[in-house]
Protein backbone atom coordinates (compact mmCIF):
# COMPACT_ATOMS: atom_id res chain seq x y z
CA UNK A 1 0.00 0.00 0.00
CA UNK A 2 2.97 2.28 0.98
CA UNK A 3 4.65 1.33 -2.29
CA UNK A 4 1.57 2.26 -4.34
CA UNK A 5 1.48 5.73 -2.75
CA UNK A 6 4.85 6.55 -3.59
CA UNK A 7 4.48 5.40 -6.79
CA UNK A 8 1.24 7.52 -7.27
CA UNK A 9 3.17 10.30 -5.75
CA UNK A 10 6.16 10.21 -8.01
CA UNK A 11 3.83 9.67 -11.28
CA UNK A 12 0.52 11.97 -10.45
CA UNK A 13 1.99 14.43 -7.90
CA UNK A 14 5.66 15.27 -8.14
CA UNK A 15 5.41 16.62 -12.16
CA UNK A 16 3.25 19.57 -10.62
CA UNK A 17 6.03 20.56 -7.74
CA UNK A 18 7.81 22.86 -10.12
CA UNK A 19 4.34 24.52 -10.51
CA UNK A 20 3.23 24.54 -7.17
CA UNK A 21 7.00 26.10 -6.64
CA UNK A 22 6.25 29.03 -9.14
CA UNK A 23 3.31 29.79 -7.21
CA UNK A 24 4.82 29.69 -3.69
CA UNK A 25 7.33 32.41 -4.71
CA UNK A 26 4.30 34.74 -5.32
CA UNK A 27 2.74 33.94 -1.69
CA UNK A 28 5.50 33.29 0.89
CA UNK A 29 8.53 34.55 1.80
CA UNK A 30 9.69 30.81 2.74
CA UNK A 31 8.46 28.96 -0.83
CA UNK A 32 10.74 25.71 -0.49
CA UNK A 33 8.46 25.07 3.26
CA UNK A 34 5.07 25.69 1.78
CA UNK A 35 5.53 23.58 -1.00
CA UNK A 36 7.64 20.75 1.30
CA UNK A 37 4.08 21.02 3.84
CA UNK A 38 1.65 20.80 0.72
CA UNK A 39 3.65 17.70 -0.83
CA UNK A 40 3.61 15.39 1.85
CA UNK A 41 0.09 16.54 3.05
CA UNK A 42 -0.84 15.47 -0.79
CA UNK A 43 1.27 12.17 -0.07
CA UNK A 44 -1.01 11.09 2.98
CA UNK A 45 -3.88 12.06 1.16
CA UNK A 46 -3.45 10.50 -2.12
CA UNK A 47 -6.16 7.90 -1.70
CA UNK A 48 -8.58 10.65 -1.93
CA UNK A 49 -7.17 11.54 -5.48
CA UNK A 50 -9.00 9.87 -8.50
CA UNK A 51 -6.49 8.85 -10.92
CA UNK A 52 -9.13 10.15 -13.44
CA UNK A 53 -8.71 13.78 -11.74
CA UNK A 54 -6.27 16.54 -13.41
CA UNK A 55 -4.16 16.64 -9.80
CA UNK A 56 -3.09 20.71 -10.20
CA UNK A 57 -6.64 22.21 -9.18
CA UNK A 58 -6.40 19.32 -6.07
CA UNK A 59 -2.70 20.50 -5.41
CA UNK A 60 -3.50 24.02 -5.49
CA UNK A 61 -6.23 23.49 -2.69
CA UNK A 62 -3.92 22.09 -0.71
CA UNK A 63 -1.27 24.25 -1.26
CA UNK A 64 -3.98 26.81 0.27
CA UNK A 65 -4.90 25.54 3.07
CA UNK A 66 -1.62 24.94 3.81
CA UNK A 67 -1.05 28.70 3.23
CA UNK A 68 -4.14 29.39 5.79
CA UNK A 69 -2.90 27.12 8.41
CA UNK A 70 0.45 29.13 8.21
CA UNK A 71 -1.07 32.17 8.63
CA UNK A 72 -3.11 31.30 11.60
CA UNK A 73 0.01 29.89 13.13
CA UNK A 74 0.74 32.23 16.50
CA UNK A 75 2.93 34.92 15.83
CA UNK A 76 1.99 35.51 12.41
CA UNK A 77 0.31 38.79 11.83
CA UNK A 78 -1.80 38.45 9.35
CA UNK A 79 -1.09 42.23 6.74
CA UNK A 80 -4.13 41.27 4.90
CA UNK A 81 -7.03 43.74 4.47
CA UNK A 82 -10.86 43.08 3.92
CA UNK A 83 -11.29 43.03 0.56
CA UNK A 84 -15.21 44.81 1.16
CA UNK A 85 -13.53 47.51 2.89
CA UNK A 86 -11.28 48.21 -0.63
CA UNK A 87 -12.42 51.07 -2.84
CA UNK A 88 -14.06 50.30 -5.95
CA UNK A 89 -10.65 51.43 -7.96
CA UNK A 90 -9.85 50.84 -11.74
CA UNK A 91 -6.18 51.86 -11.22
CA UNK A 92 -4.74 53.60 -13.34
CA UNK A 93 -7.05 55.13 -16.41
CA UNK A 94 -6.12 52.82 -19.76
CA UNK A 95 -4.78 56.40 -20.92
CA UNK A 96 -1.64 56.44 -19.06
CA UNK A 97 -1.10 52.79 -20.68
CA UNK A 98 -0.30 54.18 -24.02
CA UNK A 99 1.30 50.52 -25.30
CA UNK A 100 0.10 48.52 -22.47
CA UNK A 101 1.88 45.12 -23.53
CA UNK A 102 5.25 46.82 -24.44
CA UNK A 103 4.95 48.64 -20.98
CA UNK A 104 3.78 45.70 -19.17
CA UNK A 105 6.91 43.94 -20.80
CA UNK A 106 9.33 46.47 -19.80
CA UNK A 107 9.27 45.15 -16.14
CA UNK A 108 10.91 41.82 -15.26
CA UNK A 109 9.48 39.06 -13.70
CA UNK A 110 11.20 39.85 -10.22
CA UNK A 111 9.21 43.37 -10.66
CA UNK A 112 5.61 41.54 -11.26
CA UNK A 113 6.41 38.89 -8.60
CA UNK A 114 7.29 42.14 -6.19
CA UNK A 115 4.28 43.99 -7.11
CA UNK A 116 2.05 40.64 -6.86
CA UNK A 117 3.06 40.38 -3.33
CA UNK A 118 2.10 43.61 -2.26
CA UNK A 119 -1.51 42.99 -3.31
CA UNK A 120 -3.72 41.39 -0.78
CA UNK A 121 -3.44 37.65 -0.07
CA UNK A 122 -6.92 37.15 -1.64
CA UNK A 123 -6.42 39.15 -4.56
CA UNK A 124 -3.42 37.53 -5.27
CA UNK A 125 -4.46 33.85 -5.12
CA UNK A 126 -7.03 35.06 -7.84
CA UNK A 127 -4.55 36.42 -10.08
CA UNK A 128 -2.41 33.44 -9.42
CA UNK A 129 -4.81 31.09 -10.15
CA UNK A 130 -6.51 32.51 -13.03
CA UNK A 131 -3.87 34.35 -15.10
CA UNK A 132 -0.45 33.35 -13.40
CA UNK A 133 -1.71 29.26 -13.42
CA UNK A 134 -4.59 29.65 -16.24
CA UNK A 135 -6.97 27.79 -14.89
CA UNK A 136 -10.70 28.79 -15.48
CA UNK A 137 -12.80 30.98 -13.19
CA UNK A 138 -15.06 27.66 -12.22
CA UNK A 139 -11.99 25.77 -11.32
CA UNK A 140 -10.64 28.55 -9.70
CA UNK A 141 -13.55 29.13 -7.61
CA UNK A 142 -13.80 26.07 -6.37
CA UNK A 143 -10.13 26.22 -5.41
CA UNK A 144 -10.95 29.80 -3.18
CA UNK A 145 -13.96 28.60 -2.21
CA UNK A 146 -15.96 31.93 -3.60
CA UNK A 147 -18.31 31.91 -6.57
CA UNK A 148 -17.44 32.18 -10.32
CA UNK A 149 -18.49 35.91 -10.13
CA UNK A 150 -16.50 36.98 -7.61
CA UNK A 151 -13.47 35.52 -9.19
CA UNK A 152 -14.47 37.52 -12.27
CA UNK A 153 -14.19 40.49 -10.47
CA UNK A 154 -11.84 40.05 -8.44
CA UNK A 155 -9.35 39.26 -11.41
CA UNK A 156 -10.21 42.77 -12.89
CA UNK A 157 -10.06 44.09 -9.65
CA UNK A 158 -6.03 42.88 -9.41
CA UNK A 159 -4.91 42.97 -12.59
CA UNK A 160 -6.04 46.96 -12.33
CA UNK A 161 -4.47 47.48 -8.64
CA UNK A 162 -1.10 45.05 -10.02
CA UNK A 163 -1.02 47.97 -12.75
CA UNK A 164 -1.26 50.94 -10.03
CA UNK A 165 1.62 49.36 -8.11
CA UNK A 166 3.85 49.04 -11.25
CA UNK A 167 3.37 52.63 -12.57
CA UNK A 168 1.25 54.00 -10.26
CA UNK A 169 -0.71 57.15 -11.51
CA UNK A 170 0.90 60.66 -11.41
CA UNK A 171 -0.49 62.36 -8.47
CA UNK A 172 -2.02 65.73 -9.86
CA UNK A 173 -1.57 68.55 -7.76
CA UNK A 174 -4.46 70.81 -6.07
CA UNK A 175 -3.31 74.17 -6.93
CA UNK B 1 -18.09 41.26 -16.59
CA UNK B 2 -19.10 41.25 -20.53
CA UNK B 3 -16.93 39.78 -23.16
CA UNK B 4 -13.48 41.56 -23.29
CA UNK B 5 -12.87 44.05 -26.26
CA UNK B 6 -9.09 43.79 -27.61
CA UNK B 7 -9.95 47.21 -28.99
CA UNK B 8 -11.49 48.67 -25.95
CA UNK B 9 -8.52 50.51 -24.25
CA UNK B 10 -9.45 49.21 -20.82
CA UNK B 11 -10.28 46.00 -21.80
CA UNK B 12 -7.02 45.51 -24.07
CA UNK B 13 -5.33 46.98 -20.64
CA UNK B 14 -6.79 43.53 -18.99
CA UNK B 15 -5.89 41.60 -21.76
CA UNK B 16 -2.25 42.95 -21.91
CA UNK B 17 -2.06 42.74 -17.93
CA UNK B 18 -3.00 39.14 -17.42
CA UNK B 19 -1.22 38.02 -20.58
CA UNK B 20 1.95 39.14 -18.52
CA UNK B 21 1.49 37.59 -15.63
CA UNK B 22 0.53 34.45 -17.70
CA UNK B 23 4.54 34.63 -18.35
CA UNK B 24 5.42 33.58 -14.95
CA UNK B 25 4.34 30.58 -15.65
CA UNK B 26 7.60 29.35 -16.94
CA UNK B 27 9.99 31.64 -14.49
CA UNK B 28 12.81 28.97 -13.85
CA UNK B 29 12.87 27.54 -10.21
CA UNK B 30 15.54 26.14 -7.93
CA UNK B 31 14.10 22.39 -7.17
CA UNK B 32 17.18 21.07 -5.46
CA UNK B 33 16.04 21.92 -2.10
CA UNK B 34 12.50 20.39 -3.08
CA UNK B 35 14.06 17.14 -4.46
CA UNK B 36 16.86 16.53 -1.90
CA UNK B 37 13.29 17.01 0.94
CA UNK B 38 11.17 14.70 -1.39
CA UNK B 39 14.11 11.94 -1.71
CA UNK B 40 14.72 11.86 2.02
CA UNK B 41 10.61 12.35 3.02
CA UNK B 42 9.28 10.05 0.35
CA UNK B 43 12.16 7.77 -0.89
CA UNK B 44 11.32 5.43 -3.62
CA UNK B 45 12.40 1.97 -3.73
CA UNK B 46 15.76 1.47 -5.30
CA UNK B 47 14.64 -1.43 -8.15
CA UNK B 48 15.57 -2.35 -11.32
CA UNK B 49 12.28 -1.11 -13.19
CA UNK B 50 11.33 -2.08 -16.28
CA UNK B 51 10.06 1.05 -17.96
CA UNK B 52 6.28 1.76 -17.94
CA UNK B 53 4.26 3.91 -20.37
CA UNK B 54 4.91 7.92 -19.73
CA UNK B 55 3.11 8.23 -16.28
CA UNK B 56 5.66 5.82 -14.89
CA UNK B 57 8.42 7.38 -16.16
CA UNK B 58 8.69 9.62 -13.10
CA UNK B 59 9.77 6.42 -11.38
CA UNK B 60 12.38 5.23 -13.90
CA UNK B 61 15.44 5.35 -15.49
CA UNK B 62 17.03 3.89 -18.33
CA UNK B 63 20.32 1.80 -18.72
CA UNK B 64 20.88 2.01 -22.23
CA UNK B 65 22.63 -1.49 -23.43
CA UNK B 66 25.21 -1.22 -26.21
CA UNK B 67 23.11 -2.91 -28.64
CA UNK B 68 20.52 -0.31 -28.48
CA UNK B 69 23.10 2.80 -30.43
CA UNK B 70 23.93 -0.07 -32.51
CA UNK B 71 23.40 2.75 -35.53
CA UNK B 72 26.42 5.16 -34.25
CA UNK B 73 29.20 4.21 -36.61
CA UNK B 74 31.73 2.27 -35.71
CA UNK B 75 34.72 4.29 -36.26
CA UNK B 76 37.08 6.41 -34.18
CA UNK B 77 36.08 9.18 -36.65
CA UNK B 78 32.71 11.43 -34.85
CA UNK B 79 29.52 9.52 -35.04
CA UNK B 80 27.08 11.01 -37.13
CA UNK B 81 23.45 10.17 -35.86
CA UNK B 82 21.09 11.34 -38.43
CA UNK B 83 17.34 12.35 -36.46
CA UNK B 84 15.52 9.73 -37.76
CA UNK B 85 18.22 7.42 -35.54
CA UNK B 86 18.00 9.75 -32.61
CA UNK B 87 14.37 10.04 -32.65
CA UNK B 88 14.67 5.74 -32.56
CA UNK B 89 17.08 6.33 -29.09
CA UNK B 90 13.74 8.62 -28.16
CA UNK B 91 11.29 5.78 -28.53
CA UNK B 92 13.74 2.94 -27.34
CA UNK B 93 13.93 4.80 -24.09
CA UNK B 94 10.25 5.81 -23.34
CA UNK B 95 9.09 2.26 -24.28
CA UNK B 96 11.21 0.06 -21.50
CA UNK B 97 13.47 -1.74 -23.93
CA UNK B 98 15.73 -1.39 -21.17
CA UNK B 99 15.39 -2.27 -17.49
CA UNK B 100 15.86 1.17 -15.17
CA UNK B 101 16.99 2.77 -12.49
CA UNK B 102 16.31 6.44 -10.96
CA UNK B 103 17.46 9.47 -9.77
CA UNK B 104 16.65 13.02 -8.51
CA UNK B 105 19.31 14.98 -9.64
CA UNK B 106 22.25 15.42 -11.94
CA UNK B 107 24.61 15.04 -8.94
CA UNK B 108 23.01 11.86 -8.64
CA UNK B 109 22.76 10.68 -12.02
CA UNK B 110 26.67 11.87 -12.09
CA UNK B 111 27.40 9.93 -9.07
CA UNK B 112 25.69 7.25 -10.66
CA UNK B 113 27.34 6.89 -13.92
CA UNK B 114 31.04 7.24 -11.98
CA UNK B 115 32.63 5.40 -14.78
CA UNK B 116 31.22 7.73 -17.37
CA UNK B 117 33.49 10.44 -18.17
CA UNK B 118 30.47 12.60 -20.34
CA UNK B 119 29.29 14.14 -16.64
CA UNK B 120 26.10 15.30 -17.59
CA UNK B 121 25.93 19.18 -17.76
CA UNK B 122 24.67 21.50 -15.07
CA UNK B 123 21.28 22.17 -14.89
CA UNK B 124 18.28 23.40 -12.61
CA UNK B 125 16.42 20.47 -14.17
CA UNK B 126 13.03 20.29 -12.71
CA UNK B 127 12.05 16.68 -13.22
CA UNK B 128 15.00 14.92 -13.14
CA UNK B 129 14.35 11.03 -12.84
CA UNK B 130 16.72 8.96 -14.70
CA UNK B 131 19.72 8.62 -16.23
CA UNK B 132 21.41 6.24 -18.24
CA UNK B 133 24.48 5.01 -19.69
CA UNK B 134 26.14 3.41 -23.10
CA UNK B 135 29.05 2.75 -24.31
CA UNK B 136 28.91 1.40 -27.98
CA UNK B 137 31.49 0.95 -30.11
CA UNK B 138 33.36 2.59 -27.39
CA UNK B 139 32.03 6.02 -28.25
CA UNK B 140 29.98 6.55 -24.73
CA UNK B 141 26.79 8.18 -24.61
CA UNK B 142 24.71 9.51 -21.28
CA UNK B 143 21.39 10.31 -21.24
CA UNK B 144 19.02 12.48 -18.67
CA UNK B 145 15.80 11.56 -18.60
CA UNK B 146 13.21 14.61 -17.27
CA UNK B 147 9.75 14.04 -16.92
CA UNK B 148 7.91 17.29 -18.30
CA UNK B 149 4.20 17.35 -17.00
CA UNK B 150 4.54 13.62 -18.19
CA UNK B 151 6.38 14.06 -21.39
CA UNK B 152 9.55 12.88 -21.28
CA UNK B 153 12.46 14.83 -22.68
CA UNK B 154 15.90 13.41 -23.15
CA UNK B 155 18.98 15.24 -22.71
CA UNK B 156 21.78 12.99 -24.16
CA UNK B 157 26.01 14.20 -23.60
CA UNK B 158 28.72 12.92 -25.93
CA UNK B 159 32.20 14.45 -26.76
CA UNK B 160 31.93 16.44 -29.62
CA UNK B 161 34.95 14.14 -30.68
CA UNK B 162 33.24 10.95 -30.87
CA UNK B 163 29.44 12.48 -31.91
CA UNK B 164 28.96 14.57 -35.14
CA UNK B 165 26.34 17.06 -34.04
CA UNK B 166 26.07 20.36 -35.31
CA UNK B 167 23.94 22.99 -34.00
CA UNK B 168 20.46 22.62 -35.41
CA UNK B 169 17.21 21.95 -35.01
CA UNK B 170 15.13 18.65 -36.37
CA UNK B 171 12.62 16.46 -36.42
CA UNK B 172 11.79 12.99 -36.78
CA UNK B 173 8.80 10.91 -36.10
CA UNK B 174 6.72 13.25 -34.52
CA UNK B 175 10.16 13.95 -31.71
CA UNK B 176 11.41 17.21 -31.72
CA UNK B 177 15.28 17.61 -31.09
CA UNK B 178 17.70 20.34 -30.97
CA UNK B 179 21.62 20.00 -31.49
CA UNK B 180 24.25 21.85 -30.19
CA UNK B 181 27.85 21.73 -28.96
CA UNK B 182 29.35 23.53 -26.01
CA UNK B 183 32.13 22.82 -24.01
CA UNK B 184 33.86 20.19 -25.85
CA UNK B 185 30.25 18.29 -25.70
CA UNK B 186 27.65 17.22 -28.03
CA UNK B 187 24.14 17.72 -26.73
CA UNK B 188 20.46 16.62 -28.11
CA UNK B 189 17.66 17.62 -26.44
CA UNK B 190 14.66 15.71 -27.71
CA UNK B 191 11.36 15.07 -26.90
CA UNK B 192 7.48 14.91 -28.01
CA UNK B 193 6.88 18.44 -27.09
CA UNK B 194 7.05 21.74 -28.93
CA UNK B 195 10.19 23.19 -29.87
CA UNK B 196 10.47 26.21 -27.91
CA UNK B 197 9.61 23.98 -24.58
CA UNK B 198 13.07 22.29 -25.66
CA UNK B 199 14.72 25.23 -26.02
CA UNK B 200 14.05 26.78 -22.78
CA UNK B 201 15.62 23.30 -21.40
CA UNK B 202 17.87 23.82 -23.71
CA UNK B 203 18.77 27.49 -22.38
CA UNK B 204 18.52 25.90 -18.74
CA UNK B 205 22.02 23.55 -19.60
CA UNK B 206 24.88 24.91 -18.19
Amino acid sequence: MAQDATKRFYAEIWPHAAMLLRAARLLSGDADDLVQETLLKAFKAIDSLDSDTNARPWLLTILRNTRIDQLRRPGRESTDIDLDQLADDSGSPAANWQHPQEMLEAFSDQQVIDALKKLPEEIRWTLLLVDVQGIDHAEAAAVLGIPAGTVKSRAFRGRAMLREILAPAPQISPD
Amino acid sequence: MATQNPHDPQDGLDLATSARLAKLRSTPVDMSRLQQFVAREIPRRRTRLMLRPVLALAASIVLMIGGTLAFFAFSSRPAMASPVEMAQLYNDVVSGKASNMAVHSVDEANRMLASNDQAMPNMPAEQVMACCMSKVHNKRVACLVLNDQANPIIVTVTKAADMDMPDCQRSANGVNMIMSQRGGKAICVMGKVPVERLRQVAAEIK
